[in-house]
């Protein structure tokens, strides 16, 4: 009897403690959640996240579309755009593929502008178009259904720019990170820049706070 | 005898209703959640064309209240069937409407196939 009163108070003390514990678990503890891009209302930080990319590019193609120095081809085709140098200046890792993808998208759904990807500042950014053209040697393919010569269209606009970041302190202890999107479309013919625009994203928060 | 009248004048206006909330946009394509129909005035959009053919929104906010309001305007675009068009132009904005004052906020669609559109106004959660 006492062995068995024992060994219940035992139990008792457990589950007490299991009970405890997870008390003290719950209120802290974040659970994982998937986020649907649309509709994303979590919290930011200081450094940038992919709403801010999307920002950033969406004012950026509004501007370009805008821009009346931007016409279509006398043929009524397409600018065709290739891209060059985009520098991060900033102490975030940042992969500018984020950028420029949705860039590119936009500007090729838009009807205005396409990208190639047969001509980059390091090469074209998919080599296969150009390795193709050897099967022009191969008698195993329908030569009718490989590319020929002069079929490729040079690029008349080339895009370069930067991602600056500036961080200064502000009154009671606080930071203030801003974010420079700058991006810039020059003829390729002429050399001049024919349009140039700026996205600013900023944030304020701790200063205990770091941005990478 | 002046303490009275401006004791009487605070209780007069102690007892008036309170300012009518602003008017609100009747257009159904222009969504707005209470939250802000309590706080800010929306007007009607108008819609234009581009010289490239592409629509152009425009809706014009008034803040009456002495506080900065934080704004969540997401448009969507809609093609000729009614679907959304997938692009970026559709994502979230965020914009703060200053004080005492109109801000105009206006969409490009991001192409022709846009024929129409519906915007959602909400607060931005924080």
């Amino acid at each position: 009897m006492t062995a068995k009163s024992g060994s219940n108070r035992h139990h008792l003390l457990a589950l007490g403690l299991l009970a405890s514990l997870a008390a003290c678990a719950a209120p802290g503890e974040i659970t994982t959640q998937r986020i649907d891009p649309r509709n994303d209302r979590s919290p930011v930080g200081m450094a940038l996240d992919n709403r801010d990319f999307e920002q950033a590019a969406q004012a950026l193609v509004r501007s370009m579309l805008e821009s009346e120095r931007l016409p279509p081809r006398p043929d009524g085709q397409p600018r065709v755009m290739a891209i060059s140098r985009i520098t991060n200046d900033t102490t975030l890792r940042i992969n500018t593929n984020e950028l420029l993808q949705t860039i590119r998208r936009e500007l090729s759904n838009s009807g205005r502008i396409v990208t190639t990807t047969a001509v980059g500042l390091d090469g074209p950014s998919d080599p296969l178009a150009m390795k193709a053209r050897q099967l022009r040697q191969s008698a195993e393919f329908n030569q009718r259904t490989v590319a020929g010569h002069g079929q490729m269209v040079a690029p008349d606009l080339s895009l370069s720019g930067q991602i600056i970041q500036r961080t200064t302190r502000v009154d009671g202890g606080a930071q203030r990170v801003d974010y420079l999107f700058q991006l810039t479309l020059t003829n390729i013919r002429t050399g001049i820049a024919v349009w140039e625009g700026q996205e600013v994203i900023s944030r304020i928060g701790s200063g205990r706070t770091v941005t990478w | 005898m002046k303490q009275a009248a401006l004791l009487g004048g605070l209780a007069l206006s102690a007892c008036a209703a309170p300012p009518p909330p602003p008017a609100t946009s009747a257009d159904p394509r222009v969504i707005v959640t209470p939250p802000v129909q309590a706080a800010l005035g929306v007007s009607l959009p108008s819609v234009t064309t581009l010289p490239d053919g592409r629509l152009r929104v425009v809706v014009n906010l008034q803040n009456p209240s002495p506080a900065d309001f934080p704004l969540r305007i997401q448009t969507d675009w809609l093609d000729a069937t009614g679907r959304p068009l997938s692009t970026v132009a559709a994502r979230p904005q965020f914009r703060s409407v200053p004080r005492s004052t109109v801000t105009t906020i206006d969409a490009d669609a991001p192409s022709t196939r846009a024929r129409d559109f519906r915007m959602t106004l909400d607060i931005e959660s924080p």
